[in-house]
């Protein structure tokens, strides 16, 4: 303190000015290089092959949209965009309504029991969903929900991490606006619905952005379970790239397609999804 | 009068508990049919010669003799190593640049913020393809770029040496922006009262980074360190789509040998004790970290 209080003022400005120049410059390379594939994967897929993959052009200086015709053309990326929308969809209903269902039955009932099954799910989180992948593909083919949409979405649809993100928001909502309702004879499923629910709209959009984002990115599994017809996205992909390999511009482009969901998704909820970060749990 | 009270307490309760026994039944059915058979399943499963349609036939330990006499499986365990070693410091280090950096009021703070993190929230398929392009030794523009700039080029993840620190460049950007976020969320926890108190002390900057951030910053990079080790561990998505394990086994990981073995070589049994195996890795690794990370002094 003494020390910067002797050095004069513009000294000062100087080094606070200088600062700020050093930071954005640091962040605006860091920024760069996170947009780079994306921007790349963008400009390829709007451009003729040869200017992507000779010398380093940055901007294209022929236009063409064939890239994306070719793409329709040779895999039915319109069709599995909707099978993963149909997916990502269910999966975002069964995890919204049952994890908050089961989180508001943790936040506020009690009943015998209660703790033993929190316990339970709580250890379970700790075990790696993906090693239990050969017997749940076993579990869905004797279920018969091998290659229907809900087999896909089967496995996660509620999420245990879901409920305990949602547990956190009914705990902080008060007893008396159900007791309220109560003594007007209301049911207790009409309670849930019409009154908690409503109020949790931020925590639901939070745990929306990420259901979505697991669905519409998942590969392993609905390459597993899912028929050739109802296919999603991301499977597509892989297929166009087993049969074209050593075309890059319809890759990007198919690329594109399948990031903009999420992307837009994102942005509108982003002010939710970052202010929860910190409720989440996942605080310092 | 009293008793009634009580009477209508009780049965009150009473129908709490079945409308709670209601509400948790969904996510109860679905955790016992996803989770918890599963589990039984696959316990059971490591101890049979399994072959995805036959009847399992009891073998008792055969598998686990197998599995460690599986240079494939012993290779991956080996490989997986190396890419955390490489990659959760790396990662820790990156993303808690980027989120002290980010953590102040200045004007294109959220832009930058979102640039970075969405590469988060793009998928393991549109990676990989992205990234195979940026890396094709022929064409991709990273040689290119290195070509222009008359360096020495790259084979990238085409040769064993650099293929696993390819792979840990694309895991690097891919989740940057979600671990930045984590930690930004844990420093604007931190009360600016703190950082006012020890500037009036008269801590400078460096003072104040090291003697109060990192310290405050104990949980959120234990919670980060964590959730890195058990996603690290799983490594599969970037493997399958771009090298298949390749070149020369380098970068099969454990949940590759395992999806290899269960759906192309159908061997549900030895994939099952595989898949044990990693659990019982991850979960001692995951409970080491936390005993590690809670006696280690700051």
């Amino acid at each position: 303190m003494e020390k910067s209080m002797r050095q004069p003022l513009w000294k000062k400005k100087t080094l606070y000015v200088l600062g700020r120049v050093l930071l954005y410059f640091v962040l605006t390379v860091i920024g760069m290089l996170m947009f780079l594939p994306f921007y790349w994967s963008m400009v390829s897929s709007v451009r003729p092959n040869i200017e992507s993959i000779v010398g380093v052009n940055l901007f294209p200086k022929h236009w063409t949209f064939e890239h994306y015709i070719n793409l329709f053309k040779d895999v039915p990326i319109g069709r599995s965009f909707l099978n993963t929308l149909c997916v990502t969809a269910m999966g975002m209903f069964t995890n919204l309504f049952f994890c908050s269902l089961c989180a508001y039955a943790f936040a506020k009932f009690k009943f015998r029991g209660k703790k033993a099954v929190e316990s339970v799910f709580l250890l379970s989180m700790m075990i790696p969903g993906v090693v239990l992948i050969v017997p749940q593909f076993i579990i869905t083919f004797k279920l018969g929900l091998h290659g229907t949409y809900t087999g896909a979405v089967a496995p996660g649809a509620i999420g245990l991490f879901g409920i305990f993100f949602m547990k956190q928001f009914f705990q902080s909502l008060p007893n008396d606006i159900g007791e309220a309702a109560r003594v007007d004879g209301a049911g207790e499923l009409t309670i849930f619905v019409r009154l908690y629910l409503p109020i949790a709209t931020a925590g639901l959009i939070t745990l929306g952005i990420f259901t979505f984002n697991a669905y519409w990115n998942s590969f392993m599994w609905p390459n597993l379970v899912l028929s050739q017809e109802k296919q999603v996205i991301t499977v597509v992909l892989r297929d166009y790239t087993i049969k074209y390999s050593d075309n890059m511009g319809p890759l990007m482009s198919g690329a594109i397609i399948s990031v903009i969901p999420v992307f837009i998704v994102y942005v509108a909820g982003q002010k939710y999804f970052v202010n929860n970060m910190v409720f989440s749990g996942l605080k310092g | 009068m009293l008793k009634a009270k009580a009477e209508s307490k009780r049965k009150k309760q009473v129908g709490q508990q079945n409308i709670g026994y209601l509400f948790i039944a969904p996510a109860v059915i679905v955790f016992l049919i996803f989770t918890v058979i599963p589990f039984c399943v696959e316990i059971y499963a490591s101890f049979t010669n399994y072959n995805m349609v036959n009847r399992m036939e009891f073998v008792g330990f055969t598998q686990y003799w197998y599995l460690f006499n599986n240079s494939f499986f012993v290779k991956s365990l080996g490989n997986i190593l190396l890419f955390v070693v490489m990659y959760v410091p790396l990662m820790l280090v990156c993303s808690f640049t980027v989120a002290v950096l980010l953590n102040r009021k200045m004007p294109l703070a959220k832009f930058y913020r979102t640039v970075m993190y969405f590469p988060a929230i793009t998928s393991g398929v549109a990676t990989a393809y992205v990234w195979m392009w940026l890396m094709n030794p022929s064409k991709g523009l990273f040689n290119n770029i290195l070509i222009m700039l008359g360096l020495p080029i790259s084979q990238w993840y085409f040769e064993s040496e650099t293929a696993m620190i390819s792979i840990v460049l694309i895991s690097l950007w891919g989740g940057l922006g979600s671990n930045m976020l984590i930690f930004l969320a844990g420093l604007q926890n931190i009360p600016a009262e703190l950082y006012e108190a020890a500037t009036i002390d008269g801590a400078n900057g460096m003072q104040r980074f090291f003697r109060l951030t990192v310290p405050l910053m104990r949980n959120s990079a234990q919670f980060v360190v964590t959730m890195l080790l058990i996603g690290a561990f799983q490594l599969f998505d970037i493997v399958y789509l771009l090298t298949n394990g390749g070149p020369m086994g380098s970068t099969a990981t454990p949940v590759y040998c395992i999806y290899i073995t269960a759906f192309n070589e159908f061997n549900g049994g030895l994939a099952s004790a595989m898949s044990v195996i990693l659990m019982l890795i991850i979960m001692a690794v995951t409970f080491l970290t936390r005993k590690f990370l809670k006696e280690a002094d700051f």
